[in-house]
């Protein structure tokens, strides 16, 4: 059992005068769940960081203000026996990963813990139970979905079995029935004794378990009254089942017919035909691994496929490369795969420069930029921003491009909700200026307004649904 | 055979042939190297691999000595060109890289930041590659079209190589991995003692034909 206390905690990047917070006060009791929410790019991943020690060390950062694990100041205490009592999942599994799959990852990470060989087993075994990962367990990081991903680092972090457990959004990618599960085993190592902090955009299935909900505010991270959470709370009700049509005789932009995907040997669609619209927009929902990602890139020919794909009409194994790609476009999952340039500004005027198509005029660039919060950011690095200001910066520069079809993948992971309505005002704007779009999403807050379509891939089918 | 010991027997050979000038002794190393390629049932594309990607270094050293007027000089280094490339290729062919750290650690007691640091630097070389197709991917997503002498290439993935490897840093020690704390293996390699016999009997055979020929 452990005791986590922060006392007037200031933080400064390097190369920025204001902190990006300061005055954190906060306490953690043993057998206690706190859930960190606020903005992207407010500071949470690196209030954690700083707890767990990773910065200043890893960054050109100044902070100020003392963090004490059972009253004992953390600096002070040896960095081996400190990294067995707190240990964080990153927000990017990519970046946690040094060895080729999980099973390679977690005897590294036993060895450093210096367990005799002989309880090796015995503890991986535990952990792969833990997180349900014994299909994915010896499968190299580079095939894994992102939720898969980021059930193997849940894993290693319980192997490591912490007092402290630092989270941050451990959830983004993984499915509604998944997550259900997962926060169930918080629970249980609450229950256990442990202290649990989580970084969460989303903040639903937490009502019952949580001690703590901690918001940032005025520069600060604050513990909020009860009943001030449970009025947060109920902004995250998932909605009922919302009605959709099922298309009939719109005009088809993406056809394809008795489709066959695979993944090296897990079939992942099976002779399949489906139909995609112009000028709609269609999500599509699928269980973790299930194959939405490689149907993508199946649709920007990255992924081999069997059967025929035809885009207005003209089968795309005949189109050159260079002139498909002026068609369709594709949002990746991992924001930083899509840039190009290095700061925010060259990205943006990229796009602006090289588009297809012009769909916005310039004030309403502007005004994305605005309210998208890039604003003040137009002349940092790419790399240094936070995952969902990489996540508004990739989503702005591709809908600029002005393709005709464009594909997007989990456009919402790791968005608060006040920019997920932005980035919803922007698509949706795109669409009624012409464009077809795919998107692929877990997340279902305000998708109402936007989806005109819902298609399902489970059993290794794509399937027009009623609802979604 | 043990990595660790295998690389060190193919250092000692590359050198020797470095310092000799002997046709013959180039020639023995890529025959023996292209059979035991082709017991591990390499693959014939990564055999024509190669033998076609030494061949215009090979060529340019052996024209350049032509020029000078020394034939057989040139043959000689167009073929050591050959030797390097086939017994690098034996080795990585043959040597798991996992292996290879697990031993340098265990074994050759180097200190598990460098043994680590040598996976990373291996892992390096195969994220640069797949970093520069996602690059001209996402260029070509935005109507830039890189080729293979683009300088944007190269900044960039530079760039996101170093990114990548404080971020391996910093994933390490999430992990516990912590400098000059000691850790246990849950692998334990020894070196067979027949390994060492196999490694001094190869660098014999070296000499002897290095002596008689
Ligand atoms: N090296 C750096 N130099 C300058 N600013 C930085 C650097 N790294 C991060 N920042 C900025 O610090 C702020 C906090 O980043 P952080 O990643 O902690 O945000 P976050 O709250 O976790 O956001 P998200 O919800 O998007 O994950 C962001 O505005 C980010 O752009
Ligand atoms: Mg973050």
């Amino acid at each position: 059992m452990a005791t986590l206390t922060i006392k007037n905690l200031k933080f400064n990047y390097a190369n920025n005068k204001m902190p990006i917070f300061n005055d954190v006060n906060l306490n953690f009791a043993p057998k206690t769940l706190s859930i960190i929410h606020g903005p992207s790019g407010c500071g949470k991943s690196t209030l954690l960081k700083i707890i767990a020690r990773l910065y200043p060390k890893y960054n050109e950062g100044i902070s100020s203000g003392k963090i004490f694990l059972n009253q004992k100041d953390i600096n002070l205490i040896n960095e081996l026996s400190f990294r067995k009592q707190i240990a964080m999942m990153f927000q990017n599994p990519n970046q946690q990963f040094c060895m080729q799959n999980g099973y390679d990852e977690l005897i590294f990470t036993m060895e450093n813990l210096q367990l005799p060989k002989d309880k090796i087993s015995k503890k991986i075994n535990e952990a792969i139970q833990f997180g349900n990962t014994s299909n994915i367990i010896y499968h190299p990081f580079d095939t894994l979905s992102g939720g898969e991903k980021q059930r193997v680092a849940l894993s290693i972090i319980y192997a490591i079995n912490p007092n402290i457990i630092l989270l941050d959004e451990p959830f983004a990618s993984v499915d509604y029935e998944t997550r259900q599960i997962l926060i169930g085993k918080l629970n249980q190592l609450k229950n256990m004794g442990k202290t649990i902090i989580v970084v969460d955009h989303d903040l639903s299935l937490y009502e019952k378990i949580f001690d703590n909900l901690i918001i940032y505010n005025n520069n600060t991270f604050k513990s909020i009254s009860y009943k001030a959470s449970i009025r947060k709370f109920e902004e995250f009700q998932i909605s009922p089942a919302i009605k959709c049509s099922i298309p009939n005789k719109q005009p088809i932009t993406l056809e394809l017919k008795n489709i066959s995907i695979n993944n090296g040997d897990k079939k992942l669609i099976q002779n399949n035909s489906i139909n995609f619209y112009q000028g709609y927009t269609t999500l599509i929902t699928g269980k973790n691994g299930s194959g939405k990602t490689s149907l993508f890139n199946t649709l920007i020919k990255m992924h081999p496929f069997n059967g025929e794909i035809r885009l207005n009409q003209k089968n795309i194994r005949k189109i050159r490369i260079a002139k498909y790609y002026k068609n369709i476009g594709i949002v990746f999952q991992d924001s930083n795969k899509q840039f190009i340039k290095l700061t925010v500004k060259e990205e943006i005027q990229l796009s602006i420069k090289k588009h297809n198509y012009k769909l916005f005029s310039t004030i309403e660039i502007d005004n994305f930029i605005k309210n998208l919060g890039l604003e003040s950011l137009l002349d940092q690095v790419v790399y240094s921003l936070s995952e969902g200001q990489q996540k508004k910066l990739q989503i702005l520069s591709m809908l600029i491009m002005g393709h005709s079809v464009l594909l997007l993948d989990e456009p919402f992971k790791g968005v608060d909700l006040k920019s997920i309505e932005v980035i919803n005002d922007m698509i949706k704007l795109a669409k009624t200026r012409g464009q077809t779009q795919i998107i692929i999403s877990h997340q279902r807050y305000e998708l109402k307004e936007l989806v005109d379509f819902h298609v399902t891939l489970s059993n290794r089918k794509l399937e027009y649904k009623e609802s979604f | 055979m043990d990595p660790a010991l295998k690389l060190i027997t193919i250092l000692i050979i590359a050198i020797e042939i470095s310092f000799t000038q002997n046709l013959i002794l180039n020639f023995i190393i890529i025959i023996v190297s292209l059979l035991i390629l082709i017991l591990n049932k390499i693959s014939l594309k990564s055999l024509l691999y190669i033998f076609l990607v030494p061949i215009i270094p090979a060529i340019g050293i052996y024209a350049a000595q032509l020029i000078n007027g020394s034939t057989n000089y040139g043959i000689i280094l167009a073929t050591r060109v050959y030797a390097y490339v086939f017994l690098g290729t034996t080795f990585t062919k043959t040597a798991s890289i996992k292996n290879l750290i697990f031993t340098l650690e265990q074994n050759c007691k180097l200190p598990a930041k460098f043994a680590y640091g040598v996976l990373g630097a291996f892992n390096l070389t195969e994220t640069i590659r797949k970093e520069i197709k996602q690059i001209k991917l996402a260029a070509a997503m935005r109507n830039v079209h890189l080729t293979f002498f683009s300088p944007t290439l190269y900044f960039k993935s530079i760039m996101s190589a170093l990114n990548w490897s404080n971020l391996l840093a910093e994933g390490m020690t999430s992990h516990l991995f912590v400098e000059d704390s000691p850790r246990t293996h849950f692998k334990n390699i020894n070196i067979n003692k027949l390994d060492y016999v196999k490694m001094i009997i190869i660098i014999f055979l070296v000499q002897i034909v290095l002596i008689k020929f």
